[in-house]
């Protein structure tokens, strides 16, 4: 497993899982802008992103959970990376602006927190 | 490298004593399916059920859409490498396809990745499973099952009723013949020296649970990027292991039917010489993006094209796939069309891509999948409505106390999907 990295998250189940030997970040926030915009915090302090920032294919104003991980040593600014952090954050909130967040039941809101952990897991295990 | 298709036309679907085809009438065995997929201990309970095109039936939610063929000869079997298959080699000799019907795996896994099929109404109008016989098995997990191994169950439940109802084709004379044929690099690139020399880019869904595909029965997101046969999609080499937004995801259905491998045969030797496919995944690693994009690049230009076409699965982080194959591939002297669909807001006036390159002067719209639309309600609905309204596409108040759904046309099974096996696109004015 990567160990280098620093996942940036507002998913609990992210936070609770103890397999996930990574430093983790939480976020405390009920969409994932306010994940997206610390991370683009952490790419402009010359953190590298590692998982792409719209992992899953789930629109923002679908899936309430994100996480991110990047890398735990700084260098010199990314400005290709910088691109990329900025795009999903415009992207993040054309979406949100259309159309915000519904109101999930648990289940469901289970479900999003599951699959943002699946997401995240699959990557460190390659 | 020579394919024969023979299609045997189904033009009805009925249950019978017998799973067999009859005077173009498919016959099937409630009895015997549902104990296949009670085979798997995950699965606590299944019913088969039937829908033809033009009824007042709506299929909720759907996870996968499958085509039962046989392999007659040629070597391998249909779905290499998975539910006990033979991992041999496919894509030669004679195949036995099962035309004009399919089969529907349905049931909720996670709450809100599964999607559509009405098979009437203006519903239909977005989904080519509407017009197809189907086959629907739908399925009830046991208790407390983890979502990994409901979505193999669910999976491989498909693929073995597929497999199933396709051996009743074995020894049917087939009402017509098709084949398909791609010879060596060197002798192919000979045939038509006068022809661009044109490849198909396939990208493949490969993120995660329920965001993922297999090759040969490998997870496409363990893949270095390699080249395919278009034949060996038909022979179900690559299967869908994903419930991305319903409007695009490619069911394995229109993998072994992929619209783009079946346009470019059509032109193959008239308008263009088709090389073959090069498979590449979209990984959630930055690393593994640019590693794949790369090699993509790569094979591209081993392969001596003058053009690609690529296509792509899923929305967010594999434009970004996209953008890269798109970028480097163009860097290698090779043009290339992208084929994708939308998410422009409801108004359209939004950002369609979360990504964009300048070498992207070339994309073919599948449609946007913000469009809303009312389905009407239907007499039956074959799985459940439980989940319409946290459905991608769906929102509070989608369903109508009458049973109609207002819902954007995301929440429809392949109605944008790139692979442009709908009737949408977009056009300059």
């Amino acid at each position: 497993m990567n160990r280098s990295g620093i996942i940036i998250t507002n998913n609990p189940k992210v936070i609770d899982d103890k397999r996930i030997g990574v430093e983790k970040l939480f976020i405390e926030s009920d969409n994932m802008l306010s994940v997206l915009l610390h991370v683009r915090d952490m790419v402009h302090e010359g953190h590298k992103l590692i998982s792409h920032p719209l992992s899953g294919s789930l629109k923002p104003n679908e899936n309430p959970f994100k996480s991110v991980i990047v890398s735990q040593t700084k260098a010199s600014i990314d400005f290709e990376q910088v691109k990329i952090i900025e795009n999903c954050i415009e992207t993040c909130r054309k979406f949100i602006s259309n159309r915000p967040l519904p109101r999930y039941k648990e289940r469901i809101v289970n479900d999003y927190m599951y699959v943002d952990k699946t997401l995240i897991e699959s990557g460190l295990r390659n | 490298m020579r394919l024969e298709l023979g299609k045997i036309r189904i033009a009805d679907v009925q249950f019978g004593e017998r799973t067999e085809v009859k005077e173009s009438t498919l016959f099937v065995n409630k009895e015997e399916l549902i104990s296949i997929v009670l085979e798997d201990e995950c699965i606590q309970a299944a019913k088969i059920e039937l829908a033809k095109p033009g009824e007042s039936v709506r299929i909720t939610p759907v996870k996968d859409v499958l085509q039962p063929r046989v392999k007659v000869n040629g070597g391998g079997t249909v779905f290499p490498g998975v539910i006990g298959n033979k991992v041999a080699q496919v894509g030669q000799g004679r195949t036995h396809v099962l035309d004009g019907m399919a089969v529907l795996t349905v049931g909720k896994i996670m709450g809100f990745q599964e999607g559509i099929v009405d098979m009437s109404g203006i519903g239909s109008e977005y989904t080519p499973f509407s017009k197809t016989l189907n086959v629907c098995v739908v399925l009830e997990p046991v208790e407390g099952i983890e979502p990994h191994a409901y979505e193999t169950a669910a999976r491989e439940a498909g693929l073995k009723i597929s497999n199933y109802i396709g051996e009743a084709g074995r020894n049917i004379e087939p009402d017509s013949i098709e084949v398909f044929e791609t010879k060596g690099f060197i002798e192919q690139a000979a045939l038509y020296p006068e022809l661009p020399r044109i490849g198909y880019v396939c990208m493949l869904q490969s993120q995660g649970l329920l965001h993922d595909t297999y090759v040969y029965g490998v997870d496409a997101k363990n893949i270095i990027p390699t080249i395919m046969k278009p034949t060996e999609f038909m022979d179900g080499a690559v299967i869908s292991g994903n419930c991305v937004a319903s409007c695009d995801k490619i069911p394995t259905y229109l993998h072994q039917n992929d619209p783009i491998i079946e346009d470019l045969f059509k032109k193959h030797g008239t308008e263009l010489n088709f090389m073959g496919v090069i498979i590449t995944n979209e990984n959630v690693f930055l690393a593994d993006k640019e590693r794949c994009s790369d090699a993509v690049a790569k094979l591209a230009k081993m392969m001596d094209l003058d053009g690609v076409l690529i296509s792509e699965e899923g929305y967010g982080n594999p434009d970004t796939d996209l953008m890269m194959n798109c970028k480097k591939v163009e860097q290698q002297g090779i043009k290339t069309v992208l084929i994708t669909d939308e998410f422009p807001g409801r108004d359209g006036k939004s950002e369609s891509l979360a990504d964009a390159v300048k070498e992207a002067d070339a994309l073919v719209s599948c449609g946007q999948g913000n469009l809303v639309i009312t389905m009407p309600p239907m007499d039956k609905i074959i799985g459940t409505l439980e989940d319409i309204e946290t459905m991608i596409g769906g929102y509070d108040g989608s369903l109508k106390p009458d049973g109609s759904i207002e819902a954007e046309i995301q929440i429809i099974i392949s109605a944008t999907s790139a692979f442009g096996c709908n009737k949408l696109a977009a056009r300059m004015y």
